[in-house]
């Protein structure tokens, strides 16, 4: 599924965030990203997504080259990716249905299909009752499967949670990744980049520690090591 | 393809509504810009048809001596009518000449007496002439220097006077319009460039305004051509209304001026409105085209700079 081959990133002036990464990622795997802040984590993260060129090194998803992709391709990487972030990103004058509709509408989807496919993905992520409300009704737990349910809405191969409970209590934190779970047994590839040692410790799934930019632990079935 | 055309058309649309004060202002310069243009299309079509009628008023005459005969005024006549810059020759006799006199005084009560009593001397008070019209103004000079250099020269005297005042009224006409035609480019030039800094400005404030809605349809895999297109289509609205304000505001000004400019044109078919009727496509339509294009241009260095892909 991924594919990194000696992936480094350099930052002006003297930064090298990511140092000759190299991993594999198959289809249909859960993998925990694990490191303290300014390890990486999140910059391997906006490389898969594309947000960032590597430096050095080759990034194939999917059988796909994405090393130099080109501007015009990127929109058709991020439809086969599904990306969630610690502050949600969502629009706060629309409501949840809007959020996720305008997500789906700006990628071309038509209406006939967004009102097929959106409410089943509101029901995936428990928001089916909740669809007419604003961000500011919901709760952190509830905005961040709003933002879920964005993410899925072009039933994404891979879906990157770039540290998506950074911002929720522990209940709600809970919630977010059993739904992540729920969404991996659907056969959806899930990388989650967190530093909270008691949900990737609860996981048990494969888990990649960084720590200056390399890989120092690479566990199939890990704990949070640091 | 027809739904991204549609939603970005209604994405333009709403941002067109929702921003209504940036659209207002934006409009408002724009209709500056085109009134001014317009302004330069109606005052140019009004000085050409000045000096359209001025130059028809233009003719050369030639008063002959008293002693000259008929026959040899008819032998010149017949002679200037072969050549190639004369547009017409009409003669006009002592009692012609005497008529028309009359009638441009007929108020003048003092002078029409003056006149009768001369008649009773049974003296030729008005020399037989012939009115000399060019086919263009720029011939009378040629004219007059084959007249003087003629074999006839010695039998008439030329009335330049007339010529030379409206030449003069020609000249003075045309200096005073380029001049305003000049201060008329200028300030089409300055709206212009004001309309397309507005524009430049008015996509950066709605690129920050917008900049979640951006980062969100980037995040979902959003083209940059769906993401720019409402910006652009927005503008072109903005084009598309001020020229619809534009279309109104001339057409109700030349209702108001026409009959201003029928007066002054007295004898002469100055139509205005139909002017613009006839041409249109090529004034209206040109503008929006040159319009949409500048400020889209203007648009897209905007998008270049502050939307970042």
């Amino acid at each position: 599924m991924i594919k990194l081959n000696g992936v480094s990133k350099f930052y002006k002036p003297d930064v090298w965030a990511l140092n000759k990464v190299s991993l594999d990622i198959e289809p249909g795997e859960f993998v925990s990203i694990v490191g303290q802040s300014g390890t990486g984590k999140s910059t391997l993260a906006k490389i898969l997504f594309a947000e960032e060129p590597p430096t050095e090194g080759r990034i194939e998803i999917g059988g796909w080259d994405i090393t130099d992709i080109k501007q015009y391709e990127i929109p058709y990487l991020r439809r086969q990716i599904g990306f969630i972030f610690q502050d949600f990103k969502l629009l706060p004058k629309k409501n949840v249905y809007e959020n996720i509709s305008f997500a789906m509408q700006t990628s071309g989807i038509s209406e006939d299909r967004i009102k097929n496919v959106l409410p089943q993905i509101l029901k995936i992520v428990g928001l089916q009752y909740k669809a007419g409300r604003y961000p500011n009704q919901l709760s952190g737990g509830e905005q961040q499967r709003a933002a879920i349910a964005r993410a899925l809405v072009h039933q994404p191969k891979l879906l990157i949670a770039d540290e998506p409970t950074g911002n929720l209590d522990s209940i709600n934190s809970r919630e977010i990744i059993d739904l992540l779970v729920r969404i991996n047994n659907l056969n959806t590839t899930v990388i989650l980049v967190t530093h909270n040692r008691d949900i990737v410790n609860s996981l048990n799934k494969r888990v990649i520690t960084m720590e200056g930019g390399r890989v120092i632990s690479d566990q199939r079935r890990g704990r949070y090591i640091l | 393809m027809l739904v991204n055309f549609v939603r970005v058309f209604k994405f333009a649309f709403q941002d067109f509504v929702r921003n209504i004060w940036f659209s207002i202002v934006n409009i408002t310069i724009l209709v500056l810009a085109l009134l001014a243009i317009n302004f330069l299309i109606i005052f140019n079509l009004f000085t050409n048809n000045v000096v359209h009628v001025i130059k028809d008023k233009i003719d050369v005459s030639v008063y002959f001596k008293p002693e000259t005969s008929i026959e040899q005024i008819e032998g010149l006549k017949q002679k200037i009518s072969s050549s190639n810059y004369i547009n017409s020759v009409v003669y006009v006799s002592s009692e012609e000449a005497l008529e028309n006199f009359k009638l441009n005084h007929k108020q003048d009560e003092d002078l029409l007496s003056a006149i009768e009593e001369l008649k009773k001397d049974n003296s030729t008070i008005f020399s037989p002439s012939l009115k000399i019209k060019a086919k263009d103004i720029s011939m009378y000079e040629n004219i007059l220097k084959e007249l003087k250099e003629s074999q006839y020269a010695d039998m008439f005297e030329i009335d330049e006077a007339e010529f030379q005042d409206y030449t003069v009224m020609t000249q003075r006409l045309n200096n005073i319009s380029e001049k305003i035609r000049f201060v008329a480019y200028m300030i089409s030039a300055i709206f212009m460039l004001i309309a397309f800094m507005m524009v430049f400005n008015t996509i950066k404030i709605s690129i920050y305004t917008k900049k979640d809605e951006i980062s969100i349809m980037k995040l979902v895999g959003a083209t940059e051509n769906f993401i720019k297109a409402p910006f652009i289509l927005n503008i072109i609205f903005y084009n598309i209304t001020a020229l619809i304000l534009i279309i109104v505001i001339v057409y109700v000004g030349l209702t108001f001026l026409q009959p201003l400019v029928d007066r002054l044109f007295a004898g002469y078919t100055v139509n205005m409105i139909s002017y613009f009727n006839s041409n249109f496509v090529l004034i209206f339509i040109g503008q929006l085209l040159i319009s949409c294009i500048f400020s889209t241009i203007s648009a897209l260095v905007s998008i270049k700079r502050y939307l970042k892909f």
